[in-house]
């Protein structure tokens, strides 16, 4: 890493460590909001009413897990409805879902096929509640997370609230990555929440409350990820976002590689094209305050670093490949009998290595907070380790589909 | 749960303090990388000095007990000795690796380096003489200039026959180090500057030469008594 790379690699360097000393910052500037304090309990009749829209397309399998999670919900049977919208299945969804048909407090909807985004609307044009949520038909809510969540709301100013989503049963290897994945989620989500830094409402259970609908109006396709436009649209309307961290979503993780790809792309790729095809003006726009000035553009340009760091591990991946295959060729298979030694010379101290270790260790400490957070006590597990060592071969596979898909774009229009 | 400041301004005050802490820690990191390195450089230089000590001691020993000197069963190198060289030489490489081959500090210590092998070769030569023995001896020039895939290769054969074969003395010299001991053993030995080149009783073998292929130069070296090589093999 030297010569015409060095300069790059030092601003982007020094880019990474200012987001994460942001972040940093943030946390111990506003350390009493991480408590893990439940939500006090409330006097009749001061609980918002509130519908609970469940889209389902094709979720025969999960729909009856994720409508009896809402049925336990600890939350007064009068003031909670839930709408489950079946979007034209083409298994047996509508039929689980009208077994749970119990008017007014649950109701079934079905309706051509249209995407999520319609399915959502549908929900939102038929409630008549103070507040209005979204649970994707793979998700499962614990008990108290309308209650924790619900709490956020007592600020008039409060106009979304998201929870924290962990993956539901990390069984498999690709799993247990989701899951250290979605701890760092749980923190910095927390954190940007801190600056009104969200630009996303998770499908799983975030809830909105009804006017910002009224006021702006229902989703649109937002390229795949109507959620992020969502809280984008909200933010570009000055309209306050928070985080409930002690109210637990869990989700079904994508189980192989290629459903994560799949799923990843439309991610990464509907929040670059959403970001830079509609909301770029808000891009260090003091207007949109810190989300404009710092979550938005860094989390745009991070992308582009994480693939120029990979490109990096590749090329030191080569090399290394390259001096097996010297060696090979040079003494045929050789073994090198012993023990091997260790030597604190063999460890690289030169400058940018070790602003990589800093920046792997406060990660390591991101992933610990998120796991305190969620699980109330720090929890040590080989999930940490995989995430670690595994996320960065994988992730950009799917950020490199990405930003071709944004640089290939042709249905939108550039402003 | 209420902010302590606008959730939605953005805080330039914070963003510059924020930069402030962030360059802090930059020239935290970078003083703790040139103190590390300044520690490894000295390290390095001890142990540069005490085999410079201990081939002085060689020195004057053998000149203390002049001829009797043959009559031990000692190929003129002490087996720690060899064992910090081989060990100074890894180190020097994975600093040339780490920290560039146009570091200065580098470029110095391959320097006293390769002082130190060129000293304890004309140490080995003079003994050889005096004793009418035939020591094994590989003198090796190579070049880490990037460009040499055959200098690697070279390196590893080297490497592997050193591990292999303890009474087997190799030296190996950067060629583009821009040492005039260097540059005379270069015209000593009437290189023509392609690397890697490798001499073995004063003949220079140019490119890559496989171990059978050095091995086949080297008769006297399975005769050889066992004994420890006083030096190690650069890539």
């Amino acid at each position: 890493m030297s010569g015409l790379f060095s300069i790059p690699v030092y601003v982007l360097l020094f880019l990474t460590l200012y987001f994460e000393v942001f972040l940093i910052y943030t946390y111990f500037e506003h350390r009493h909001s991480f408590r893990l304090t439940s939500a006090p309990p409330r006097r009749p009749g001061a609980h918002p009413t509130v519908t609970i829209i469940v889209p389902a397309w094709n979720e025969e399998h999960t729909l009856a897990g994720t409508v009896n999670s809402l049925l336990s919900l600890d939350y007064p049977e009068d003031r909670l409805q839930i709408f489950i919208i079946d979007d034209g299945s083409t298994d047996k969804t509508y039929e689980v879902a009208k077994k749970f048909q119990e008017p007014p407090r649950v109701r079934v909807f079905s309706k051509p096929n249209g995407g999520k985004h319609t399915a959502m609307n549908l929900g939102i044009s038929w409630a008549t509640s103070e507040l209005v949520g979204c649970l994707d038909a793979d998700s499962f809510v614990a008990p108290n997370a309308l209650r924790e969540i619900v709490r956020y709301f007592d600020e008039k100013d409060v106009m979304a609230v998201t929870p924290s989503v962990q993956i539901h049963d990390p069984n498999n290897l690709l799993r247990r990555i989701q899951s250290t994945e979605y701890m760092i989620g749980e923190f910095t989500r927390k954190v940007f929440s801190r600056f009104n830094g969200l630009y996303v409402t998770p499908g799983p259970f975030s809830i909105y409350r009804k006017r910002v609908f009224d006021e702006i109006g229902g989703f649109v396709h937002g390229f795949g990820t109507e959620d992020m436009e969502m809280a984008m649209r909200m933010q570009a309307n000055r309209m306050r976002i928070e985080n409930a961290h002690t109210a637990l979503v869990f989700t079904v993780a994508p189980k192989t590689f290629r459903a994560l790809y799949k799923q990843r792309v439309r991610w990464v790729s509907g929040f670059l094209k959403n970001a830079f095809f509609n909301y770029r003006y808000m891009f260090f726009n003091k207007r949109y305050g810190n989300l404009g000035m710092l979550t938005m553009p860094f989390a745009f340009i991070s992308i582009f670093i994480a693939l120029f760091f990979y490109g990096q591990y590749v090329e030191l991946l080569a090399n290394s490949i390259y001096e097996r295959y010297l060696q090979y060729s040079a003494l045929g298979i050789h073994f090198h009998l012993g023990w091997p030694r260790f030597d604190w010379f063999s460890l690289d101290l030169e400058f940018r290595h070790l602003v990589v270790y800093v920046l792997f260790f406060s990660t390591v400490a991101f992933v610990l907070t998120g796991i305190y957070m969620t699980k109330r006590r720090l929890h040590l597990s080989r999930n940490i380790v995989y995430f670690l060592f595994l996320y960065g071969l994988i992730a950009p596979f799917w950020l490199i589909r990405s930003v071709y898909n944004l640089l290939a774009a042709k249905e939108a229009k550039w402003r | 749960m209420a902010l302590n400041m606008d959730p939605s301004t953005a805080h330039s005050k914070k963003y510059f303090l924020v930069f402030l802490i962030t360059l802090g820690l930059f020239g935290v990191i970078y003083l703790t990388s040139e103190f590390l390195y300044s520690q490894r450089i000295s390290q390095v230089k001890n142990v540069e000095d005490t085999i410079n000590q201990s081939i002085l001691e060689s020195e004057i020993q053998y000149r203390l007990l002049a001829d009797a000197s043959c009559d031990v069963n000692d190929s003129g190198s002490n087996p720690l000795l060899t064992d910090e060289i081989n060990s100074l030489a890894r180190r020097l490489d994975l600093m040339e690796s780490q920290r560039g081959t146009l570091d200065p500090e580098v470029i110095n210590l391959k320097k006293y380096y390769s002082l130190l092998q060129v000293r304890d070769f004309l140490y080995l030569r003079e003994r050889e003489r005096i004793c009418q023995s035939k020591e094994p001896i590989i003198i090796y020039f190579y070049s880490n200039r990037g460009d040499c895939e055959e200098c690697k290769k070279e390196g590893y054969v080297l490497t592997s026959l050193r591990e292999t074969y303890n009474s087997l003395h190799i030296y190996a010299f950067d060629s583009d180090i821009g040492l005039s001991v260097i540059e005379t053993l270069k015209s000593i030995y009437k290189l023509n500057g392609t690397v890697p080149a490798i001499v073995i009783d004063r003949k220079p073998y140019y490119g890559f030469r496989s171990a059978d292929e050095v091995l086949s130069l080297l008769p006297e070296l399975k005769a050889s008594a066992t004994s420890t090589a006083a030096t190690s093999t650069k890539k």
